[in-house]
């Protein structure tokens, strides 16, 4: 068991619904409805911040593909893609998760905010505040290439433990 | 096509129409939405017109998604916030209003009355199964895999039930093959 429940339900695999190297996805233990899933980076990050670019790339391309996977056999009429970054954003838990949730007409699920008009000067200096800090936007982090293992591991040749083991047969 | 051309957000992301860009590249345009949900609400409008992302490439859902976490991060250090809602509708029943894919990337703060907030509700065992099952064949379906059916909690109690199962998808799998994205995209763009 780790620290983080998160970790602990990718280790356990429980209501797994896909996963590779990087990924993890699973029917939500919290649920807004029934077929709310998660997806979760495999490595353990608290914040979407923490989680490399390329793999929230992939948290996307899968979520996407579980939104189909939604409408397709639950019969919704919509999905939500949701990240919660941040306890002010409601995130409850120490893992970064991007959730899809299926949406029928009269769900009564309240997911939505009230838009308020903004004024033209108030857009335009939030604009260039905002300009300021997208300069590196757009550059993203790769994945490193795996290294190519070239050298075999070095033969152990005189280890007491070696020699225990050629005496059993 | 006619449906893009007079859709108002091809015409944003092309900058016919103007707007308050705060990123742009050969993808998505980034503008600030004239009716946010706090200020600094940041709309990311896909170039190519698609009503819902099921309709956007692999390459650009990805490429989206590394621009919202990216735009997430500029806002944070902008705006001094401290937190951020990555949020998308695909739907009119999941509140989409534009007829137009966007992912919102929206500041947030304490108490700022964004409803961002699913509710929690608890599912019993047979729900959860049903569910369960039906999904993860659909999930394998689309990423070309075998399903692995996997037992939710525990796995022993479950001989009785496991007959039924089967059953169930036989009567169901009829009236499934038929998509409704097709019908939830047509109802989109047809609306208003």
């Amino acid at each position: 068991m780790s620290e983080c429940t998160f970790c602990d339900l990718v280790q356990k695999k429980a209501n797994a619904l896909f996963e590779d190297e990087k990924i993890f996805a699973m029917l939500s233990p919290e649920p807004a409805v029934p077929g709310h899933a998660i997806i979760m980076p495999k490595q353990h990050a608290p914040i979407i911040e923490a989680v490399p670019d390329f793999v929230v790339g992939d948290l996307f391309k899968v979520a996407n593909k579980i939104g189909v996977a939604i409408f397709e056999s639950l019969g919704a009429q919509g999905t939500n893609v949701l990240i919660q970054n941040g306890q002010s954003a409601g995130q409850r838990h120490n893992h970064a998760m991007l959730h899809v949730i299926p949406r029928f007409e009269n769900d009564n699920l309240q997911i939505g905010w009230a838009p308020k008009p903004a004024a033209e000067e108030e857009l335009a200096s939030l604009e260039n505040k905002i300009k300021d800090e997208t300069g590196s936007v757009g550059m993203f982090e790769r994945e490193k290439p795996k290294p190519i293992e070239t050298q075999k591991p070095q033969e152990v040749k005189d280890d007491y433990r070696l020699h225990a083991l050629r005496r059993i047969p | 096509m006619a449906e893009e051309e007079q859709c108002v957000f091809c015409h944003i992301a092309s900058g016919k129409i103007p707007a308050k860009k705060v990123y742009e590249d050969d993808k998505v345009a980034a503008v600030l939405d004239i009716n946010p949900a706090t200020p600094g609400h940041i709309l990311l409008v896909p170039k190519q017109h698609a009503s819902i992302m099921p309709q956007m490439s692999e390459e650009v859902v990805a490429h989206i998604g590394m621009i919202a976490k990216q735009l997430s991060h500029a806002l944070i250090r902008a705006l001094k916030i401290d937190g951020t809602s990555i949020f998308a509708a695909n739907g009119v029943a999941a509140g989409q209003r534009a007829p137009h894919f966007l992912l919102h990337v929206i500041p947030r703060s304490q108490n700022d009355g964004v409803g961002l907030q699913p509710s929690q509700i608890k599912l019993d065992e047979k729900t959860m199964r049903d569910v369960f099952n039906k999904l993860n064949a659909a999930t394998a379906k689309q990423f070309g895999i075998e399903p692995k059916p996997r037992p939710p909690e525990k796995p022993a109690e479950k001989k009785a039930p496991e007959q039924k199962a089967p059953e169930e998808k036989a009567e169901q799998t009829p009236e499934e093959p038929a998509s409704k994205l097709d019908e939830i995209t047509s109802f989109l763009m047809g609306g208003k």
